[in-house]
């Protein structure tokens, strides 16, 4: 399986303040990675580095073999730990923009999403709950037909049963051969749909391995493996 | 995909700018339709000129909110996650940006002869009048020396690259990895510093820019003070210079952006 992103010597500082401090990563196709932390372990800061919100750091990143560009993010479906959208956007108008602007997107994927999901196209953001808003940004992330997709805290703020509904659309929505990468603290909730498994804290990579493998060698779920290594809840 | 983001910027940007125009010309018009034929008296024509200044001055408003938020609160605090997560260099999208900012500033100036037309027509005795008044007005203008009509546009398109490119250059230092905090109240600060010291210094060198207004009793002189060739030559200097701070603001964005 061909590398999707390649992260070499990584390093963004805050001041001086370490957010991310030598991260080595190698992320392949065909996978579901769960990028887990606790609050400013340097999450959110790795995915605005991959997604161009954040443009000052040292290192090198690669997407499928190319460095960092407006050309590499058409590759990248996002789905940011905020609301991106404005208060008047509705599910028509982000279709017109997503239509124009993302060659991989797909109307019917949306349309799907919308009545699956049971949220009206019509209605503005301004009118909307903040649920409501999470399930309208995972329908513009998950009707584009990625190579990557990147969610940030796709499931924090929602309500347990609004949890599962996001976790399987992820998982029926997603192009199989593609790359998803989904930054949580919530482990438990992502855990069975996970294949591999990031560790970050304090700006740099702890561990980076295969879900069933680690289960099996260290005889835990990795939600008591990240709470042992963490022990902050 | 150029044009289709310059589509998306319109579009964006059509609440702002074009739904106060047509309401505020909508209000013109019902004025105008519901004057009394031949009856003008001096408290309708008082009534009429306060809510045309109104108007005027709501325009305005409404010009400069819209124009910030077309270069600035879409770039950085309104929907700065869409714009630099597309796949779309950041020339394009500033460039955007500065064409559909230039758009609603032609459209702006048209918005306001118009108001001035409405205005003359609902002051007059009648309609013949108010028409002879708007040809008189329109005949000065269009009396005035070709050459210093060029310069005039020339002057108004080269001052609009330099507001625009000294906009997006203080946006994009303010959402910079240099600022992390008061980024909006910085932003204001350096605009203000950077435009009143380049146009300070630019009309110091120059001495008052290359157009001159000249009184001779009730008559007014417009004229260049050195010829079309140096009056369009300083007025390519602001446009380059325009293109330089939009150059700065763009490696600031591909280098330093920092979107919180």
């Amino acid at each position: 399986m061909e590398n999707i992103i390649e992260i070499r010597n990584l390093e963004k500082f805050y001041g001086r303040f370490p957010a991310l401090n030598g991260v080595n990563l190698t992320l392949k196709g065909s996978r579901i990675i769960g990028l887990c932390g606790p609050n400013g372990a340097g999450k959110t800061t790795l995915i605005k580095i991959l997604t161009g919100l954040i443009r000052d750091y040292k290192g090198e990143i690669l997407i499928k073999d190319e460095a960092s560009s407006a050309l590499s993010r058409r590759l990248i479906s996002y789905q940011p730990d905020t609301s991106r959208l404005t208060k008047e956007s509705t599910g028509y108008s982000m279709a017109n923009y997503y239509k124009d602007m993302y060659p991989d997107f797909e109307m019917s994927v949306m349309e799907e999403l919308f009545a699956k999901l049971n949220l009206d196209p019509r209605k503005p953001v301004g009118k909307m709950s903040k649920g409501m808003v999470e399930k309208f940004q995972l329908i513009l992330t998950m009707s584009r037909r990625a190579e990557i997709y990147l969610f940030d805290e796709p499931i924090a703020g929602v309500d347990p049963a609004a949890r599962d509904l996001i976790m399987e659309t992820i998982l029926t929505q997603y192009r199989k051969d593609a790359l998803v990468v989904i930054s949580t603290h919530l482990i438990r909730d992502v855990e069975t749909i996970l294949d591999e498994v990031i560790f970050i804290n304090d700006g740099q990579v702890l561990l980076h391995r295969n879900c069933d493998e680690l289960r099996s060698e260290k005889n835990m779920s990795i939600d008591e493996l990240f709470r042992e290594e963490y022990r902050c809840f | 995909m150029f044009l289709k983001l310059i589509k998306h910027d319109i579009l964006n940007s059509w609440k702002d700018f074009g739904l106060s125009y047509l309401l505020g010309l909508g209000l013109a018009v019902l004025l105008f339709i519901s004057k009394i034929p031949g009856e003008t008296n001096i408290i309708f024509s008082l009534f009429v000129s306060l809510l045309m200044l109104g108007l005027g001055l709501a325009v305005t408003i409404v010009s400069i909110r819209a124009l910030i938020r077309l270069f600035y609160s879409s770039l950085y605090t309104q929907d700065p996650v869409l714009t630099w997560t597309q796949p779309v260099s950041s020339t394009w999208v500033l460039l955007s940006k500065v064409i559909v900012g230039f758009i609603w500033s032609l459209v702006s100036i048209v918005f306001i002869v118009a108001l001035m037309a409405i205005f003359l027509l609902l002051v007059s005795q009648d309609t013949v009048e108010g028409l002879q008044m708007i040809y008189d007005m329109f005949s000065e203008y269009i009396s005035v020396d070709p050459s210093v009509q060029i310069v005039y546009i020339v002057s108004f398109v080269a001052s609009y690259c330099l507001q625009a490119a000294t906009i997006l250059l203080v946006g994009a230092i303010a959402n910079s990895s240099w600022i992390r905090q008061h980024r909006n109240i910085l932003a204001v600060a350096f605009f203000l510093i950077i435009y009143f010291t380049i146009t300070n210094i630019i009309s110091l060198v120059s001495r008052g820019g290359p157009i001159v207004i000249s009184t001779f009793g009730s008559s007014i002189y417009v004229g260049l003070s050195n010829g079309l060739g140096s009056a369009l030559l300083f007025y390519c200097g602001y446009i380059v210079l325009s293109a330089v701070l939009f150059l700065l603001g763009k490696l600031v964005i591909d280098h330093k952006l920092e979107i919180n």
